[in-house]
This record gives C-alpha cells, structure tokens and sequence, in this order.
C-alpha cells in the first residue's frame, strides 16, 4: 500500500466528527493545542523535519482533530513518529512522508514503528 | 437455537435450569472457567452460569468495555492499590494484554528452594501437558524459551519478530527471548499489527473466550445470563445445590452434582464464606505482582517489532537472590514506544517494565461485609519492593548497552491479577482446595482460578491457572 493510500484510509477512518471519538479512542487523542504542536515537533525532530511541506498535514490533522486543550508533549511526539516515516527517513534515503494520524482504534496497523514498516 | 459462536451450547432461563438437575455447574465464563469446561470428560449435563451480559467486539469498540466490578475496600498500604475485574462473558479475557508466560518450574518449590512461602502441592511437571494444551487452544506465538521453562512440543506458532533492542538481548544473553502471547502472529484470529492498545485490540487479534469459543464448544453445555451465584447449599461435606440471584432480586436452587466456581478470587471466596466453610485460610493470603515502567535512554536503536511487548528476560528471575528479595521479571516494550525527544535519536529509548513477585500475607484478605466482599489490604511485602531496588540498581551495567539515562515510574496500582484467597495446600490447616482445585470441606466444590495459587511467581498467571483447571477436570475422569 502507497504511503498516500495509507493517509487516505486514515483519514477516512477518522471521519468528518473528529471530536465525537468514543470513550476508547479518546483517551489516546486527547486534545492538542494546535499552536504548540508545531513548536514541540520542531524541538523533538529538528526544524527541517517538522518544516518539510511533505508532513504538512500532520498538524491540519491534529488541529481537525483537537479541541484546544493540551495533549502531553510526549504523546504528541509519540504521534508524530508514528504517524510519519521521519525514523527510516532519517535511516535510510526514503524521502519523508505523512502517512494520516495513527490512532489504534481509527486508523489500526498504521503503526510506522511497527514490524511491517521496518526497513 | 445454538449460542452465537458454538454449535452444542443452549441457551437456557433460571426457571429451566432449576427445574432439573446438573452433573456439573460452572460459575463463571472466564479462563478458568472455560478451561474446566474444557477438560470434563464428555457425557456430562454441564450448566454454565454467568452473572454479566455478552458484550461482542464490536460494542466494546464502540462504548468501551462493560462490567467492571468496583470493590470496597479497606486499603490501609498508604498507597493506591486497585483490584480489576470484569463481570460480563468471557471476563477478564476481554481486558488482558495476552502476555502467556509459563510458571518457572522453581515457583512451585518456593520453600523447599528458598525459605520463602509454601511449595505448592504440584510441579511444574504435573501441569506442563496442560500447559501445552492450553497454548494450542489460544493460539500462542512463542519460542526460544525451552532452556528455562521446559517444553515437550513446539509453540503452536512462531514468535512474533523482535525489536532491534531484542536482537542485542538476545545475542548478549539467551536469558532474553519473545515473550510467549496470544496475540495472534497465525491462526484463526487476525494478526497482531502493534496497536499497542491491547487491553481492548481493535482488530481482535488476542485470544478472548468470546473468539475463542470453538474450543469451549461440547455437547450438553447449557448457559444461563444474568444470575449471579451467591452460595452453595452444603451438607456433611457435599453441596447439593447453587443458590442463585436474579436481576429482579428473587432466587432460585439449581440442583449439582458438580460446583466449579471460576468467578475470581474475590467472589468464589465471599461464595465458599456464604456456604459456611470454615478453612483458616479462606480469603486470606491475597496478593498479586508489582511492577513499574524503567525508561532507559541507550545508545543503540529500538523498535520496529511486531507486536506491542515483544521480549522477557528472565536474568533476575530465579536464582539464590529469592532468599532476600523478589524475582523480577522484565518485559521489553514495543508499542506504544517511548520516543527519545532527540533529534536523530529518537528511537534509542529501551522501555520495560519490571514485574515483582510478592510474597502472600494472612492478613491481606477478603471478608464478608454484611452480604458483600470487602477487600482489606495491608500492601504488598517489603520483599516485592526490595526485588525491583536490586534490579534498578543492577540494570545499568547488566544491559548490553551504554545506559546514558534511567527514569522509573512508581509502582504499580494494579495488575488487574487477584490471587490466593482459596490457596492450594496439603491439608486444611494450610490451604482452601487440594492440588486438584478441590475443597478440602465440601470434596465436589471445586475452587478455580488465581485464587488457588499459594504463592505468586512475577509471571503472569493466566496459562497456569488455564492449566490448572484442564487438569483439574481431567482428574475427574
């Protein structure tokens, strides 16, 4: 499956009520605040990772998908390096790419950091 | 019409069911149930009866899952302490994280080996056939563990794939391999894709009674939904009857020839003190693990395994250290990861949990509070706590790693494990039930589960108290 077809399913997964996510998916969410997002990314993953357009719509997910509050610093970059290739592509030659948020219950087997996406 | 899943279980009413009589009644649906339904010999009129309602996977993704059981207590450790509990088909097995380690064969000779506890009254060698049936039922994926925990035929299935840290252990010390799971790497059930949510899989990959009913599955087994059972009608040394509530309050007498009560070590004890037994031990020695999260910042990458926890090392498990302190068992964590904040190095983070043995106390237990069970809890044994310092201490340099930071959480509030409260023993001065589950005060009561367990193991404890109740049945026979 094309990284582009995996954030299709993603995001079709997450639905257009992004806020209504049942009691099971909403403690892992939690709410972001969006202003921050990108601040926390750029200190976790360095400026030219959380600035390439390819993971652009990383924070539009997050900002679609939260509610202004303040998801914990170490989710969101647990978020980020799950929902993004930013690992191998700091590994190997693989250009960066966003593959639509991982959250178990929406979007399942998207783990970037799991087995199947190993390089 | 059969129930969902099976093709021999029917669905039967209170009324019905108290209007005949039964070889055998089970109460309760979860592992230790199951499993003794398991090992009955065929032939058998066989009642199963659950207090909570079916809930199937799909509504436990929807509305999360149903029945948890909130216990009074009089928790008196100066620490938060938690006991975790499902009553609805199929129990805990819908929240358990399907870690399927066996025994140590030296967790039953605590005593003899150590000074420490009570042996039990079985080894190693009397469970290890059921050990193995128990694997095939559930699927488990697992090997690379036959030096400690002796096996006499291969995993049903092959362990899932390491992380890169498990493939460092593994290569410095053979006492580091997969964690045994029934997270599904073949079979039946969908393979595990590393969620890490395994308390409730969003693709049903571990093992649950509820998809694993085809095993359970034999002629002559009838269930009835929403009653409870609250006492045994017992007379010179032999129930005659289960006394059974209703949602509406009323009761009903169902006549057995059989009782094997799997409704946790909380309830089958408040059942056994409501029917009049009397053994010293009844209720008493409750316990469970302790555990806590040690993050390490290494210098060597992690991750990309394929399930959420995908190692055990085993290197402060047994030895002559159980003299003094605990036997830890460590898990190398998969998913979720613990990501390093560090540009470059975000993945070398070695996340594991250790997890204490601790060691039973009398004066944890569970009494009657009126009608009701009250759990009265003093905190685990300084034993337990000691085992973890040791290993925190020791860990740095036992590792094949440069540790460059180590940070522990606090213990743990719960293992969602209760344990000991009918405890195995020789005779009823010592114990609740004999080595065949049976109480020493009423010889056709059987008393399944954890609770039977006379000592703790840092093991998770749902393959043997699975088969200690296959064997358990198989006796009978």
């Amino acid at each position: 499956m094309t990284p582009t077809r995996r954030r299709v399913l993603a995001l079709a997964a997450l639905g257009a009520a992004a806020l209504a996510f049942p009691p099971a998916h909403r403690a892992y969410l939690g709410h972001a605040a969006d202003a921050r997002v990108r601040d926390v990314v750029r200190a976790a993953f360095g400026a030219p990772v959380a600035d390439d357009p390819a993971v652009a719509a990383f924070f539009d997910d997050i900002e679609a998908a939260s509610a202004g509050g303040a998801m914990p610093e170490d989710l969101l970059v647990q978020l980020f390096a799950t929902s993004t290739n930013v690992v191998r592509h700091a590994e190997t030659t693989e250009p960066l790419w966003y593959g639509g948020l991982f959250l178990p219950y929406r979007s399942p087997c998207a783990n970037q950091l799991g087995a199947a996406y190993g390089a | 019409m059969a129930f969902p899943g099976t093709r021999h279980w029917t669905p039967i009413d209170a009324e019905a069911a108290a209007a005949r009589g039964w070889d055998v009644v089970i109460a309760g649906s979860s592992f230790a149930a199951m499993f003794f339904l398991m090992g009955l010999p065929q032939g058998l009129s066989v009642l199963v009866i659950e207090k909570g309602p079916v809930q199937p996977h799909e509504d436990q993704l929807a509305r999360g899952l149903g029945g948890a059981e909130d216990f009074a207590q009089d928790n008196r450790s100066g620490h938060r302490k938690d006991w975790i509990a499902h009553s609805l088909f199929g129990g805990n097995s819908h929240c358990w994280w399907a870690c399927t380690p066996r025994f140590h064969p030296h967790d039953f000779r605590m005593g003899t080996l150590y000074g420490r506890g009570m042996d039990w009254p079985l080894g190693y060698g009397d469970l290890e056939p059921h050990y193995a049936d128990v694997e095939d039922a559930m699927q488990i994926a697992g090997g690379g563990s036959d030096h400690i925990l002796p096996r006499s035929r291969p995993f049903p299935f092959a362990p899932h794939a390491g992380s890169r840290t498990d493939a460092v252990l593994r290569a410095a010390d053979d006492r580091w391999f997969a964690q045994p799971t029934a997270r599904s790497n073949g079979g039946a059930r969908a393979v595990c894709c590393t969620n890490g949510v395994c308390n409730l899989c969003p693709v049903d990959a571990k093992f649950t009674i509820l998809n694993g009913l085809e095993s359970f599955d034999r002629p002559g087994t009838h269930l009835l939904l929403g009653a409870e059972v609250r006492a045994l009608d017992i007379g010179a040394g032999t129930a005659r009857a289960v006394e059974v509530r209703l949602p509406d309050g009323s009761a009903r007498s169902i006549r057995a020839d059989l009782v094997a009560l799997g409704t946790n070590a909380v309830f089958n004890a408040a059942i056994l003190m409501r029917s009049g037994l009397t053994a010293p031990a009844l209720g008493r020695y409750l316990h469970e693990q302790v555990s806590q999260m040690v993050t390490l910042d290494i210098d060597r990458p992690n991750y990309f395994g394929a399930t959420s926890i995908t190692g055990h090392g085993y290197g402060f498990y047994d030895g002559s250290h159980r003299r003094d302190h605990a036997a830890v068992l460590m898990e190398n964590w998969n998913a979720p990861p613990a990501i390093r904040p560090v540009p470059g190095r975000w993945t070398e983070r070695l996340l594991l949990k250790l997890i204490a043995e601790d060691l039973p106390q009398a004066d944890n237990r569970v009494v009657l509070d009126g009608d009701s069970p009250r759990l009265i809890w003093q905190g685990h044994d300084p034993y337990a706590a000691a085992g973890l310092a040791a290993v925190r201490a020791a860990l740095p340099d036992a590792l094949p790693f440069r540790v460059e930071g180590m940070t522990a959480s606090p213990l743990s509030a719960t293992e969602a494990h209760i344990q000991g409260t009918t405890r195995m023993g020789r005779d009823v001065t010592e114990g609740v039930i004999d080595r065949d589950l049976r109480c020493f005060e009423a010889r056709n009561v059987l008393a399944l589960g954890a609770g039977a367990f006379p000592s703790c193991s840092p093991a998770n404890p749902t393959l043997t108290l699975s088969a200690l109740s296959l064997r358990a049945a198989r006796v009978l026979a």
